[in-house]
């Protein structure tokens, strides 16, 4: 698998000594985009949070697998090899990211300086002009003098965007990039995200709690639960035809899933805490299709027919199209 | 006694005198056990017409009448006050951090029903059962609760009043797709159990398609469609309609589990 | 900088005071820990003050051995200029003091309280009233006012515990203290009344009254109990401030103030009769300063 710009194996992470990650891997080939789709708490934020060396600062560590970067195993980095990678191959734009922006320095001062810091090379001017166009912001000029404060929130999340792309990274990382935002902003934001894709050859990690948001950008998509990977596969078929329970809960509690007025799937219970998982597979106190062996034997990732995995043990009335076992 | 518990004629809202409306034009009835979608960005104003319909801002012009009576000069303890209620965005910021689940409700139905400490109690348990939440968890205080618990708090609180219209601004925006989904389910639930009506005001037409019959669409402060929901979502009149139905993440895939 | 340190929200401004707090930043970290010790070091002070004058074999005012004896075991805190027990005075001088800080922090934030959350809650030009009021009190300068309603007290005697002058100076001390409650108090309980669940108060009816006792109140008592911490402090310093101006406690009853003062003359041959009580004086600093930080550390932290 040389092809993959990025490739996490077998991640785990504890934080003051509790595990909140185990056995995390996926894989983003270069021009790829993928999907990281999980409730709160399903450890698809943290795993953000260790792909940008930013554990250090919530007080985790990594003590299994490596996350493997163009070539470089960050894992095995120091704080300031990483950092470098981080800023200018990587770029971030963090969750509740609406309010990140200094309020009392206009965005092109903000915008200039991550220039300056990250692109050495770069006419400033001319490129915080380009990278606010990129993210096509009307006016960029505009733009540029203005506070955040008069930035309405769609806006503001385009100048992080382009705050992030300011060091031309080949990976862009998003975590719920869209969340605050209303559906209008949110379709153009996603719009955005493929332009830049088809413009720059650039890959996408986008991290998000509802699958419709994924659906119409990324190729693969990555569920997360109880801070282990439960399911991934090709877009569509996971769409269509989900391998795991959860998934296709996440699924069936879309509004748009169901015909109006007919009751929503819900997953009883609530989400799986660290420190709390159960012995089996994780998900099995919210399952309704949990059998003995749940109870007893953690599923592990297999690999299915059409180049999906689950881990899931089976359950019985799956979807005819589900892929089985191989 | 009609069934038309909410009635908007020609209502236009201000936040300051002599600034630029917010809302103007604003045509609106609400009758028993009907759900009813206003839809729009922010900005739109839908968040202003929830405030008129719930009598926390006066209309500048035109009126809104609950049960027949404007809102203006309602006194405090007037009955008619319990007709309708609102539930709240912000699961965080829409209840006293001091208060348990408990406390909260307890409080309305000793406000309304002049109840004793105790019975206020049992009285909010009950109604704390009715929106799901049972055990321990109502003895905590928001910040022990998940943000799908609070905002069945907030229901509960609304409900202890015994309200025949809801009216719920973004009630789900907040929350992960799959605790959305029970709060939703709940509304269908006391919609069906109570015959409660629903103002649903909402950027996200996929939750407003899912929930009612009726609705209105909101741009820079006006309505520019309204109608029947399936309608609406079906054959389009307006540009921003087809718009927002564009917008819909994740178009509905049909897919059954 | 990298993208990544956009993430932070930049921190809210510093508390400032022209009186310099230290901040205890394992207060932020273990707040729990900070305040146990604070109210640990307190207690000490407070039992002392009770104990001390009670057991000890002089009293504060009489002559109990040659002037300016270094610390002994007769006199751990030595004698001062007139050969009076520095230790008994010093926390004879701390009940004293302690007193009239109560009394200064508990009326000054009532007042300053009701009249915040009052305003706060009133129309528009009630509320400019009252603030334009407390404007005008905090920038008036506080001195003058204090040594005038000093003197207009200054016929009032021993009262209770209050040694002659005290109860003055807690009366011009509180006059003008309880304006700063009410700014703090009103900019927090217009924010509170910016949030849903007062909206949602008002949409059930509930009346005014029960707003504010029920729903503003118990969320303003953290951040007002912090402040009167902090302020217990600021006002065991103007309370020692207020002989220089002729206000204050009237000698021969002792005061934390006072008694450095006396010292400062003979600084440099008895060390002891300033440093002694400066000691007590830094730990009740200490002590009340890992209270607030403690506190303040559960308001920032809490707030979600």
């Amino acid at each position: 698998m040389t092809t993959d710009l990025l490739s996490i194996d077998g991640l785990g992470v504890e934080i003051a000594g509790l595990p909140v990650l185990s056995d995390v891997s996926l894989a983003l080939p270069s021009h790829g985009v993928l999907g990281l789709v999980g409730e709160t708490g399903s450890g698809k934020s943290l795993t953000c949070r260790a792909l940008m060396g930013l554990l250090p600062r919530i007080g985790g560590r990594v003590v299994a697998g490596s996350i493997n970067f163009a070539g470089n195993t960050l894992t095995e980095m120091d704080e300031r090899g990483w950092s470098r990678v981080r800023g200018g191959q990587i770029g971030f734009v963090p969750q509740a990211s609406l309010n990140a922006l200094d309020p009392v320095m206009t965005v092109g001062s903000q915008l200039r300086e991550s220039v300056k810091h990250l692109d050495p090379g770069a006419e400033v001017n001319a490129r915080s002009t380009e990278l606010l166009e990129l993210v096509r912001l009307p006016d960029p000029q505009g733009v540029l003098r203005r506070y955040p404060h008069e930035l309405s929130g769609g806006m503001r999340q385009r100048v992080m965007i382009a705050l992030a792309l300011a060091g031309r990274p080949r990976l862009l990382v998003a975590d719920e990039p869209t969340t605050a935002l209303d559906v209008t902003v949110q379709k153009a934001i996603l719009e955005v995200f493929a332009d830049l894709r088809a413009a720059s050859g650039m890959s996408l990690l986008l991290v998000t709690h509802d699958l419709g948001v994924v659906a119409d950008v990324a190729d693969t998509i990555v569920v997360m639960y109880g801070g282990t990977v439960v399911e991934v596969g090709n877009t569509t078929q996971v769409m269509s035809a989900p391998a795991h329970p959860y998934t296709a809960a996440l699924l069936g509690a879309r509004p748009a899933s169901r015909a109006p007025g007919e009751r929503l799937v819900t997953i009883p219970g609530v989400p799986a805490v660290p420190g709390q998982w159960p012995t089996g597979c994780r998900f099995v106190p919210r399952c309704t299709h949990a059998q003995d062996v749940c109870r007893i034997e953690q599923p592990v990732l297999l690999p299915l027919t059409g180049d999906r995995s689950s881990a899931c043990h089976g359950w019985p009335g799956q979807s005819e199209e589900a892929p089985t076992h191989v | 006694m009609s069934d038309l518990l909410l009635e908007v004629t020609d209502a236009e809202f201000r936040y300051a005198k002599g600034s630029a409306p917010a809302a103007t034009g604003i045509n609106l009835e609400v009758r028993a056990g009907e759900a009813v979608g206003i839809v729009g960005e922010s900005g739109s104003g839908k968040t202003t017409v929830g405030r008129g319909l719930v009598g926390s801002l006066h209309p500048s012009a035109g009126a809104v009448l609950v049960q027949g009576r404007p809102w203006k000069g309602m006194r405090r303890r007037d009955p008619v006050r319990r007709v309708v209620q609102m539930v709240f965005q912000d699961p965080y910021a829409s209840l006293n951090p001091m208060l348990s689940a408990q406390a909260t409700v307890a409080e309305v139905v000793r406000v309304w029903d002049g109840a004793k400490a105790d019975v206020a109690t049992v009285r909010a348990e009950e109604i704390l059962a009715e929106v799901g939440l049972s055990g321990e968890v109502i003895r905590r205080r928001p910040a022990g609760l998940s943000g799908g618990q609070r905002q069945r708090v907030g229901i509960a609180r609304a409900l202890a009043c015994g309200p025949q219209v809801l009216v719920a601004d973004e009630p789900t925006s907040a929350l992960d797709v799959s605790v959305q989904a029970n709060v939703l389910n709940l509304m269908l639930d006391l919609r069906a159990r109570r015959g409660l009506a629903i103002v649903l005001i909402s950027h996200d037409l996929a939750v407003v398609d899912y929930l009612t019959d009726r609705a209105l669409v909101m741009l820079n402060g006006k309505v520019v469609e309204q109608g029947d929901t399936r309608t609406l979502l079906q054959h389009p009149s307006h540009e921003y309609t087809k718009t927002l139905i564009g917008s819909i993440p994740g178009k509905p895939l049909a897919f059954s589990p | 900088m990298t993208t990544a340190s956009l993430t932070q929200t930049p921190a809210p401004a510093p508390r400032k005071h022209w009186l310099r707090l230290p901040h205890w930043r394992f207060a932020q970290r273990r707040p729990r820990g900070a305040l146990a010790l604070g109210l640990a070091l307190l207690a000490l002070i407070v039992l002392a003050t009770i104990f001390v004058p009670m057991f000890s074999p002089y009293t504060a005012t009489e002559i109990a051995g040659k002037p300016l004896m270094p610390p002994s075991l007769a006199h751990l805190f030595g004698t001062d200029t007139a050969g009076r027990d520095v230790f008994v005075r010093t926390w004879v001088g701390g009940r004293n003091d302690l007193l009239m800080v109560v009394l200064v922090v508990v009326a000054s934030s009532a007042i300053g309280t009701l009249v915040g959350v009052v305003a706060s809650m009133s129309s528009q030009l009630t509320d400019s009233i009252l603030m334009r009021l407390t404007d005008a009190l905090i920038s008036f300068p506080g001195m003058i006012i204090v040594m005038a309603i000093a003197l207009v007290f200054s016929g009032v005697g021993e009262v209770g515990p209050f040694p002659r002058g005290a109860l003055p100076a807690v009366i011009a001390i509180v006059a003008i203290n309880w304006a700063s409650y009410t700014r703090l108090v009103r900019g927090e309980a217009l924010s509170l009344r910016s949030r849903d669940f007062i909206t949602a108060a008002t949409l059930l009816g509930y009346s005014k009254t029960r707003i504010i006792v029920r729903h503003l109140l118990p969320n303003l008592a953290t951040t007002v109990v912090a402040y009167m911490v902090v302020d217990a402090i600021v006002a065991v310093v103007t309370i020692a401030g207020m002989p220089f101006i002729g206000a204050g406690i009237q000698p021969p009853a002792p005061e934390w103030g006072s008694l450095m003062l006396a010292g400062s003359t003979v600084l440099y041959s008895a060390w002891w009769v300033t440093v002694m009580p400066g000691l007590v004086v830094t730990v009740y600093g200490i002590a009340l300063s890992l209270i607030a930080d403690s506190l303040l550390a559960e308001v920032d932290g809490g707030a979600r």
